[in-house]
């Protein structure tokens, strides 16, 4: 029912607090083999990092599928994956990328679209392992700060004169 | 821990534990005053904040239902979280970033200032800057503010380098790095910064001014505070002359309670301290408690927001250090010859790569979107911090029907922008770019920024108890024996970080309460 509520208000900060419960790693389930496919796909299509390896794509995917134990929320990514291969030729899988970006142009405003779009952007950038290809260093307390490393070592421009 | 009896008459009780609420209750409590302080939140310690914004967003932020309506950008990008502010102890001194500004002179007195503004409903503070400027003082003092009191500067870090030189190579001449309630050494039993940077998270050295660690421990060391975390206020009651006479609130278990006091001071956040004065109505106040004006949960105002990031081709790494280093006021001063009446800040800001992508651009994807999160540590951001116009119709309402967990109805709030506001962030946009390409961007990026941090207005203060809430005390016109205590208060925005100025008002209105008090008179 959290779910729903997102849906509809597709609010960036809503969800930040809706969105966070960490879903155990589980096997895909509900999804069949190809359906897995169509997911990883899709979230590597929505934010594609060409430096990234499928790993943390298909972390995001384990994600929805631990979340369609929602049986609403399962309809919710089926109707949707269905849809995807209705809107042109072929299998949306199989197309070639600006064909698939062009189809998914014409659904981004689906409930379908936004809610893995949103679960994507969780998590993928709420994931560290990605954070230090981005050249994010992510917590820094345990270190020290930035005190002594490097919090002052932009040296391509004149320093401040206080 | 110190315990007061419920049934306890003479205590003040204090609502909500922030900059405004845990100052008054600590001032009063220095005085030997007892106080209880009722903090919806619940209470946490510097080991229990997270260096994540994720998880310190879930930990700290209020995120009950709440509505968003009108056009403002939080009506569409955030319509059931418009407003990013805290709960816990200490309320949004836990995630603030720490500018303590003094408003301007001639920003006290608005209305006289800008003159009529249409659709607008500017009025002058009913206290004057020089009235204030003592407790100006002892709030910088309190709070440990950089460039104030002989304490000193932190050093420039990456993010503020850009901010200065950009600012510096089209003119501006009013750029600091000052004004921080965060310490650069040891200071008042808080440690110095490490230059960590998630100061929005929690400061997990305790080097940022939060009342959670100085206020709070202070006020309870004299004995005199009773503080009760979890405990969510549901309404105020008043005897039958008028005067209030205690609240009634809901523990962390769900149960009731009536604490009585003898005199009340909300400080609740300006959503929830309006909310809580319109829930109170009774056969006498039936249009809220103190809002014979009609002017509870008005004149909101949250300032004018935007960020733009410059893209360079040199690493910034703007995520090192003080998310917000420095400031430009060069654009704070009163000018009509800009298009606009007002000023508006324009402060260095960083965010960490989660929070980035999240409000980089609110519906974003796709290769352009993900190409400018992958410059991430190439990218240093401004932020603009603008005084925005009053309005009557902005403001804080009742939902009809919709009740919240407490079975309170559920804060509507409704901005509707004034062309101004626009005049002010148009004006902003070009000045960053200009900033940032003087700098050496090679691109800029202009982020929406939907949730408001900085709530103000919604009790406002005014001499004339026909067009305002509270007095220039922060003491209601229709109550005697109840304040106001937080941002609420605010006429008019300022160009200016609030917190400050909420400081200093609370400062001010304790000395006032132990004067009546003394008198007899409260």
């Amino acid at each position: 029912m959290r779910r729903r509520s997102f849906l509809a208000s597709s609010s960036v900060l809503t969800i930040a607090a809706l969105a966070l419960p960490i879903y155990p790693a589980r096997a895909n389930e509900p999804f069949t083999e190809g359906q897995t496919a169509v997911l990883l796909r899709l979230v590597k299509d929505i934010f594609p990092h060409d430096a990234l390896s499928d790993e943390p794509y298909l972390a995001v995917v384990e994600q929805l599928a631990s979340a369609a134990a929602d049986p609403d929320f399962l309809q919710l990514l089926r109707e949707g994956m269905s849809s995807l291969d209705g809107a042109g030729e072929g299998d949306w899988i199989d197309r070639i990328e600006a064909d698939r970006i062009a189809a998914l142009k014409e659904m981004e405003t689906t409930p379908f679209f936004i809610t893995v779009r949103v679960s994507a952007l969780f998590g993928l950038y709420g994931n560290p392992a990605i954070w230090s290809t981005f050249g994010y260093e992510g917590a820094s307390y345990e270190q020290g700060g930035y005190l002594f490393r490097g919090f002052d070592d932009l040296d391509w421009l004149p320093e401040p004169l206080s | 821990m110190t315990e007061f009896d419920k049934t306890d008459d003479s205590v003040v009780v204090v609502i909500g534990s922030g900059a405004g609420g845990a100052t008054v209750a600590h001032e009063l409590c220095e005085k030997g005053v007892k106080v209880v302080v009722l903090e919806a939140g619940p209470r946490f310690t510097i080991d229990d904040f997270h260096n994540n914004e994720l998880s310190a967003y879930q930990q700290l932020t209020w995120t009950d239902k709440r509505y968003a309506t009108g056009d403002w950008p939080a009506a569409t990008l955030a319509p059931e979280g418009p407003n990013w502010i805290v709960k816990a102890v200490g309320g949004s001194t836990v995630h603030w970033n720490g500018l303590s500004f003094r408003a301007q002179s001639h920003e006290f007195k608005a209305l006289t200032t800008y003159g009529e503004v249409s659709g607008a409903s500017l009025a002058d503070w009913p206290v004057t800057y020089d009235e204030l400027d003592p407790y100006y003082s002892r709030a910088e003092d309190k709070m440990g503010v950089t460039g104030t009191h002989g304490i000193k500067r932190h050093p420039a870090n990456n993010n503020y380098k850009v901010l200065y030189t950009g600012a510096q190579r089209i003119g501006y001449t009013q750029i600091s790095n000052a004004r921080q309630a965060i310490n650069s050494e040891f200071r008042d039993g808080r440690s110095a910064c490490i230059q960590m940077g998630f100061c929005n998270q929690g400061c997990k050295m305790g080097a940022k001014w939060s009342t959670l660690y100085s206020e709070i421990p202070k006020a309870e060391e004299t004995g005199n505070l009773d503080l009760r975390s979890g405990c969510m206020v549901l309404r105020i009651e008043h005897d039958k002359t008028g005067k209030a006479s205690g609240v009634v609130y809901v523990d962390a278990n769900g149960v009731e309670h009536r604490q009585s006091a003898r005199i009340v001071c909300v400080a609740g956040n300006s959503i929830e301290t309006p909310r809580l004065l319109l829930n109170s109505h009774s056969s006498l106040f039936p249009d809220g408690l103190a809002n014979s004006s009609g002017e509870v949960g008005r004149n909101y105002t949250r300032h004018v927001g935007a960020i733009v990031f410059g893209e360079f081709d040199k690493p910034v790494n703007m995520h090192r250090g003080i998310t917000v280093p420095g400031t430009v006021f060069d654009e704070a001063r009163f000018d009509p010859s800009r298009g606009f009446a007002g000023g508006y800040l324009i402060e260095a800001v960083s965010l960490g790569l989660t929070n980035l992508a999240v409000v980089g651009d609110a519906s974003g994807w796709g290769r352009d979107y993900t190409s400018f999160l992958e410059k991430y540590d190439h990218l240093a951001g401004v932020l603009l911090n603008g005084e925005d116009m009053p309005r009557s119709q902005n403001g804080v309402s009742l939902h009809d029907t919709e009740r919240d967990q407490y079975g309170l109805p559920v804060p509507v709030i409704h901005v509707e922008e004034h062309e101004n506001d626009n005049a002010i962030s148009g004006h902003f946009k070009g000045q960053a770019e200009a900033l940032l390409d003087a700098a050496g961007s090679n691109k800029n990026h202009h982020v929406v920024t939907a949730a408001a941090t900085h709530n103000m207005g919604t009790c406002r203060m005014s001499a004339d108890a026909n067009k305002g809430v509270v007095n220039g005390f922060g003491q209601t016109h229709d109550v005697k024996n109840l304040f106001v205590s937080d941002g609420s208060q605010f006429t008019t925005a300022t160009a200016e970080n609030p917190t400050l100025t909420i400081v200093a008002l609370a400062i001010r209105q304790a000395d006032h309460i132990v004067a009546r008090m003394s008198a007899k008179d409260l």
